[in-house]
């Protein structure tokens, strides 16, 4: 089986990879689901890290999106893990990028994980 | 090479009775750090020093250290954890740790990592709606020479007693093994499913009681001033039954009951000790690191200096009585606890031996106590403090201040404070703090306006400098290891949404709403997206800290003398921040890497801690560095590749000749994971060196 998106060309963050749209649908999931414990800007808390900010980027600097993607899917909300559906992640995932101060484009993230897999994470502009 | 020591508990008996035979002399060469090459409890040693007298590895093979073997957790629970902060005990050549989304306890062959048995309590609800979830931070073991068990507390709270042995519950402790700490709280009944208490901490066992504390919720956001008391307890480790309770907010007639404003002490909770203790078995006591009460940052509920919160109370071991206590600070409101375990040090203050306690803070002081008698070793002051403007709150005029050892990392916030590579930076910087309070430590959370203050912005508290993996200590040369982080917090207070809670407050600021809040935040004008494109919560300058480095470093404190015998960055500047455009061509110093303070681990030829971040490692490898340090210089001696970062604390044991390193691993997309190291044969040091 090939996964789709294979072959398609590399892309980061900074391409445009999400929606303004799909980033205040995200916001709304996180604020239901995510604040609780990282905050309402997702800026961390004691007890929850930071999904923005120096250390969310270098724990995930350079890494595919589609990780990122599976992280949350698996682990979170902590106290009911896979409740979310994958258009729900992925829309936090937007507001995360949106958070991070990396722009919106015209096209949405996807909730496939393999075509999240050829978008890279990057902090910085390249 | 050297004999491997073999351990009889008899010969540990014995020891114990000549050291209490010839007295005070004895008892002050009495040996800390760990010994017979075994790690059996949380510490290294019941003084927490994470200390241990092993030599083989050392600056000429740390590099060269090899996977022994690694196990993962991922099947211990239902899902797996990716956030692994166990530090493991060895004894006896068995490996035992937590692990895993529900916190199983394993069994593993220390030399091999094969499983020797998996104990696994499935608490249904009550454990899915803990306040405390993943894996914990480890367990205890006990033996009396006879039988053996290991220790340890479910996520929803419930004592368990294993055979050692066999993993098997123990059916002569509690109920078939389980002690429901819920139960004989001396409070109010506990919700057993619903109720939010817990504890993440491993239990402490000396003189055969087992010492539990308490965790909660994180307390920013408060449905109500109300909440369970975190009182700690003593219980039989063969029974199960308790032995004592500490009442950490003094009831009626109790001393301390009288810095509790109206009948606060009666409602208020939390109070609790979540962090590791540390025992002076000769001297009986019992070391309690206590949390502030409810709210962490708003105490207008609880007027008055609230004893014993974010005190360290001395309890005797076998009563729970009250012997002193030392209040690091009044009336708190700014989340900083006490994180982590007080150090037992025995020290030699201008030629006087003094039995004392060293405890690391997020604060960054070190505040060093006379263990006996609770008194400063070098004076703490008194001194007046910033107050705030929450409607209804209490600020205490003044705070204990010590005048040494000097913080280790930073305080406050200043203009000084913030990142000036280039003026350009620095001016960015003040603009971005310009609607915020600044101040010296202990400036209060402000409430939060548009028109300003948004909060107060300081170092030393909430999540910085030290947190739970607190210090390490090296017995032979008096000085202790502290790794801290340099981070903001962004203290604001905003009315919680309409019908959530009964407090005035929430943390939060009217740019983003407080943390509960499910809109757009109190009076933000558009969402929190846009506003924090205006205005950010995330306080970068161009995507760079907003501080000055070192983002994080560890500290080496003579703690005969309370001076820094070092300080250093630790770990490698993030590339984000390495290779930013705005820094190019300027010549930066090491900065150290963001993130949480590290564990460390001292032996006898080595400090070693790894790195909490992922980041760029030499071989170009994505991951993290175990990195080992001149004891005395803080110089790096070597370092070697983890594929992911440390996320619990290093310990190291001695099996079959063989000097083995263990680091919890993970984060990321990395599951949780036991890594093992050790040297490969040609690389150990060449017998009777």
């Amino acid at each position: 089986m090939v996964p789709a998106g294979q072959g398609a060309p590399a892309r980061s963050v900074w391409d445009g990879v999400y929606t303004d749209a799909q980033a205040v649908r995200g916001e709304q999931v996180s604020a239901e689901q995510c604040a609780r414990c990282h905050g309402q800007t997702l800026a961390g808390a004691e007890a929850a890290p930071a999904l923005v900010g120096d250390t969310f980027n270098a724990n995930w600097e350079g890494v595919p999106l589609g990780d990122l993607f599976e992280r949350i899917r698996i682990s979170m909300p902590l106290d009911s893990p896979g409740s979310l559906s994958r258009q729900q992640n992925v829309d936090v995932m937007a507001y995360m990028l949106k958070l991070g101060k990396i722009p919106a484009g015209t096209a949405e993230l996807a909730t496939d994980t393999a075509v999240l897999g050829q978008i890279t994470f990057q902090s910085n502009r390249p | 090479m050297k004999r491997r020591h073999v351990v009889w508990s008899a010969v540990a008996a014995l020891t114990v009775a000549v050291y209490a035979s010839v007295g005070l002399f004895a008892q002050r060469a009495r040996p800390t750090g760990t010994q017979h090459g075994e790690w059996p409890t949380y510490g290294g040693d019941l003084h927490s020093t994470r200390y241990s007298p092993l030599d083989q590895i050392d600056r000429n093979n740390f590099s060269k250290l090899e996977v022994a073997w690694r196990f993962k957790t991922d099947a211990l629970g239902p899902r797996p954890e990716y956030n692994l902060q166990s530090t493991p005990l060895m004894v006896g050549g068995v490996l035992y740790s937590t692990g895993g989304t529900r916190r199983a306890v394993v069994a593993l062959d220390a030399a091999s990592g094969e499983m020797l048995w998996m104990h696994s309590l499935n608490e249904g609800k009550r454990g899915e709606s803990a306040p405390r979830l993943l894996s914990g931070r480890g367990l205890s073991y006990w033996t009396d020479g006879r039988e053996a068990r290991i220790i340890y507390v479910t996520p929803g709270y419930q004592m368990v007693a294993l055979d050692a042995k066999t993993g098997v519950r123990v059916p002569s402790f509690g109920k078939n093994g389980i002690v429901d700490l819920k139960e004989d709280f001396d409070q109010a009944p506990i919700d057993p499913v619903n109720g939010a208490v817990g504890l993440h901490a491993a239990p402490v066992i000396a003189s055969d009681v087992v010492i539990i504390g308490a965790a909660f919720e994180t307390g920013a956001i408060p449905k109500s001033k109300s909440n369970i008391k975190g009182y700690v307890r003593g219980f039989d480790v063969r029974t199960g039954k308790r032995i004592w309770v500490f009442h950490t907010i003094p009831r009626p007639g109790e001393a301390g009951h009288d810095t509790w404003g109206g009948d606060s002490a009666s409602y208020t909770g939390n109070t609790g000790v979540w962090a590791q203790m540390s025992v002076d078995e000769e001297l009986g006591l019992v070391y309690l690191p206590v949390e502030l009460p409810t709210h962490d940052y708003y105490g207008g509920d609880r007027a008055g200096n609230n004893l014993f919160s974010e005190s360290i109370v001395a309890v005797e071991l076998k009563t729970g009585k009250r012997r002193w206590h030392y209040q690091l600070v009044h009336h708190g409101m700014w989340d900083m606890d006490i994180p982590c375990a007080p150090i037992l040090v025995d020290i030699t203050v201008n030629g006087r031996p003094v039995k004392a306690l060293a405890q690391a803070t997020k604060q960054a002081f070190l505040y060093v106590l006379d263990r006996e008698t609770g008194e400063p070793v070098w004076p703490i002051e008194e001194r007046p403090v910033p107050k705030g403007d929450a409607a209804g709150e209490w600020y205490s005029p003044t705070q204990p201040f010590p005048t040494k050892p000097a913080a280790y990392d930073g305080q406050g916030l200043a203009i000084d404070d913030l990142i000036d590579f280039t003026p350009e930076l620095r001016a960015e910087a003040v603009k971005l703090v310009a609607p915020y309070r600044l101040g010296p430590l202990f400036t209060p959370p402000s409430v939060s306006r548009r028109e300003g203050p948004i909060a107060t912005l300081t170092m030393g508290a909430q999540a910085a400098a030290t947190n739970w993996p607190g210090a390490s200590y090296d017995p032979e040369t008096h000085t202790l290891y502290v790794a801290s982080q340099t981070s903001i917090a962004t203290l604001g207070l905003v009315p919680p949404p309409p019908g959530v809670a009964t407090v005035p407050y929430h943390q939060g600021t009217v740019l983003a709403g407080a943390r509960t809040d499910g809109g757009s935040g109190s009076n933000a004008s558009g969402p929190a997206a846009a506003a924090a494109d205006a205005l950010s919560a995330n306080l970068t300058v161009q995507g760079l800290p907003i501080v000055k480095p070192p983002y994080s470093r560890i500290t080496a404190i003579n703690m005969d003398t309370g001076d820094f015998r070092w300080q250093v960055p630790f770990g490698a500047t993030p590339p984000n921040i390495a290779n930013h455009p705005a820094l190019k061509g300027l010549n930066l110093p090491p900065m150290g890497r963001p993130g949480n303070n590290n564990g460390t681990l001292v032996t006898k030829t080595l400090l070693i801690a790894g790195e909490k971040n992922f980041g760029p490692t030499p071989s170009g490898q994505r991951g993290a560095m175990l990195r080992a340090f001149d004891k005395a210089t803080g110089h790096e001696l070597g370092a070697v590749y983890l594929p992911a970062p440390q996320t619990g604390s290093p310990m190291t044991y001695m099996l079959n000749g063989q000097q083995h390193l263990v680091v919890a691993i993970g984060g990321g997309a990395y599951t949780g994971e036991l890594l093992v190291l050790k040297l490969p044969r040609e690389a150990m040091p060449a017998p009777g060196r």
